[in-house]
C-alpha cells in the first residue's frame, strides 16, 4: 500500500492557448507519463456542429511527478526549463501541490448516481445495486464513450413523454438512439419492437451494449443510419437530436413513417422555426414540455390533410 | 442531443502508453469520464504510432459525455526528428544543437496545417521556423 509511485506532486500552470504548448514541450522530459492541458469552457454556447466544440478561457497545464527519491532533482530540472522559456516569453508563476491518493480508475464513477425519470423510471449505472420501488422499470447503463446519463433535460422530457405515450404492442422508431437510453425504456415500456438508429459507429456499439445489458434483445434492434432504415409506419418515432437537424429530417420526409412523433434537443429560443418546419410537414404539435431552456415537442399529423395520413395503414 | 461543453482538455502522451495513472488520472477523473473506455479507445487507436507523443482533445460536456479526437505529434518533437537531436537547446540564443532545411520545414507544417492556426502554408511555416528558433535549431536552404 506504502508504495510510493502512488503519491504524486502537481504542477500547475495558468496561461494562454500558444504558450501552453511551449510550456508543455519544455516541461515534457522531466514529468511523469505526460503533460495535460485542460480548457474551462466559460461560453454558454451550443455546439451545434461536432467541428464548432471549442472551450473559451484560461489554459491550465498540468503535470505529474511521482513523490519519490527522484523529486527533488526532477522538480529543479522543471523550474531550469520554465526560466529558460522565462527568457524568451514572461510565464506565469507555476503552483506546486500534493495530490492525494486515489484510484482513478474507479474515481469518476462518483459522478454517477442513480437517477428518477418520470413516474416510474430509475436510470442507474450498471455497477450500483438499485433500489428499486415495486412497480418501477429499471434501465442500467455503463457509460462508454456513447453516453447519454438520463441526467440532461432532453432525455428526461423524452421519458416522460415516452411513458405517456407508449402501449404495449407499440412500434417505435428513434433516431439518433445515442446510447440506446430510450430505445431500451420504450420496449420496457410494452413496445413490441423498436428499431434505434444512429449515424454515429460509436453510439451504434454502446447502444447494441447497453440492449444487451437490460436484456432487451429480442425487442430492440440497432442499426447505423437513419430513418431511411425505416419499415412501414411506426406508432411513435423518437428524435432526441438537435434543432436543426429535426428541421432536416422533416424536410427529407419523417413525417411520412409516423403516426405520432417526440422531438426534443431542442432550445426554447428554437422552438418556433422547428413549428415552421413540423407545419410544412402536416404535423401538429399536441403536447410541449419544456425543462430549464430545452423543449420537447409530442406531434400527431395534422387531421386536415388526409394524403398525408397514413393513420388507417397500420391498424 | 445538443450538449453544453463544459471543458476541453488536450492531453500530451504516448502512443499506445495510456493508462489511469497521472496525468490522465487526475485531468479526466474530475470530468466524470470513464478511465478505463478512454484509455482502451485512445491505445488501440495509437497501437500503430508507438514512439510518438500523439495528443488527444477531449470535449467534455455539461452532462458528462465526451468525445476525443487525436491531434498530430508536437511541432517541437517533429522538428527533433527532421533534425535527427535528442533534445533542443537550453540557451536556444546562443547554443545551436541542429540544422532543418527549408523543405523539412514546409514537410513538417504541410503535416501539421490541419492543426495550427495558420490560413495558408507560408504562415504554418513561419509558426515552425518560431518553434524551430526557440528550440536552438537553425533554418538552412
Amino acid at each position: 500500500m506504502t508504495d510510493s509511485t502512488q503519491h504524486w506532486v502537481e504542477l500547475s500552470i495558468e496561461t494562454d492557448n500558444e504558450l501552453a504548448e511551449a510550456i508543455s514541450e519544455a516541461i515534457y522530459p522531466y514529468v511523469e507519463g505526460g503533460v495535460a492541458l485542460e480548457q474551462i469552457n466559460y461560453n454558454d454556447r451550443i455546439a451545434d456542429r461536432w467541428e464548432d466544440e471549442t472551450a473559451t478561457g484560461p489554459v491550465v497545464v498540468r503535470a505529474y511527478l511521482p513523490r519519490d527519491a527522484t523529486l527533488e532533482e526532477r522538480r529543479a530540472s522543471v523550474e531550469r526549463a520554465l526560466s529558460c522559456l522565462n527568457l524568451i516569453r514572461p510565464i506565469p508563476q507555476p503552483a506546486w501541490r500534493e495530490v492525494a491518493q486515489t484510484d482513478w480508475a474507479e474515481a469518476w464513477k462518483v459522478a454517477f448516481k442513480p437517477v428518477r425519470l418520470g413516474r416510474r423510471i430509475l436510470i442507474c449505472p450498471s455497477w450500483i445495486e438499485a433500489e428499486a420501488q415495486p412497480g418501477d422499470i429499471v434501465l442500467r447503463l455503463d457509460p462508454g464513450l456513447a453516453f447519454g446519463t438520463g441526467l440532461h433535460p432532453t432525455t428526461q422530457l423524452c421519458a416522460e413523454a415516452l411513458e405517456e405515450r407508449i402501449r404495449p404492442g407499440m412500434r417505435v422508431l428513434d433516431v439518433g438512439t445515442g446510447s440506446g437510453i430510450l430505445s431500451v425504456l420504450a420496449a420496457r415500456l410494452g413496445a413490441e419492437s423498436v428499431l434505434g438508429v444512429d449515424i454515429d459507429e460509436e453510439a451504434v456499439r454502446a447502444a447494441r451494449d447497453n440492449v444487451a445489458r437490460n436484456n432487451a434483445n429480442t425487442c430492440v434492434s440497432v442499426a447505423l443510419g437513419s430513418w431511411e432504415q425505416a419499415a412501414g409506419v411506426y406508432d411513435v418515432v423518437i428524435a432526441n437530436i438537435l434543432a436543426g437537424v429535426i428541421t432536416r429530417l422533416l424536410q427529407e420526409g419523417l413525417a411520412a413513417v409516423g403516426h405520432a412523433f417526440i422531438f426534443s434537443g431542442i432550445l426554447d429560443t428554437q422552438a418556433e422555426a422547428v413549428k415552421v418546419a413540423l407545419d410544412q410537414a402536416s404535423l401538429r404539435v399536441v403536447d410541449q414540455k419544456q425543462r430549464a431552456d430545452w423543449i420537447c415537442l409530442v406531434c400527431e399529423p395534422q387531421p386536415t390533410t388526409s394524403h398525408k395520413d397514413h393513420g388507417a395503414a397500420g391498424n | 442531443m445538443a450538449k453544453k461543453v463544459k471543458a476541453q482538455v488536450r492531453i500530451q502522451i504516448e502512443a499506445g502508453k495510456a493508462s489511469p495513472t497521472p496525468p490522465i488520472g487526475p485531468s479526466l477523473a474530475p470530468h466524470g469520464i470513464n478511465l478505463m473506455a478512454f484509455c482502451k479507445e485512445y491505445n488501440a487507436r495509437t497501437a500503430n504510432m508507438v514512439g510518438n507523443i500523439i495528443p488527444a482533445e477531449i470535449t467534455v460536456y455539461t452532462d458528462n459525455s465526451f468525445t476525443f479526437v487525436l491531434r498530430t505529434p508536437p511541432t517541437a518533437q517533429l522538428i527533433r526528428k527532421a533534425a535527427g537531436i535528442e533534445k533542443g537547446s537550453g540557451t536556444p540564443n546562443r547554443n545551436k544543437v541542429g540544422k532543418i532545411t527549408k523543405a523539412q520545414v514546409r514537410e513538417i507544417a504541410e503535416q501539421k496545417m490541419r492543426d495550427l492556426n495558420a490560413i495558408n502554408i507560408e504562415g504554418a511555416m513561419q509558426q515552425v521556423m518560431g518553434t524551430a528558433r526557440s528550440m536552438g535549431v537553425e533554418i538552412v536552404d
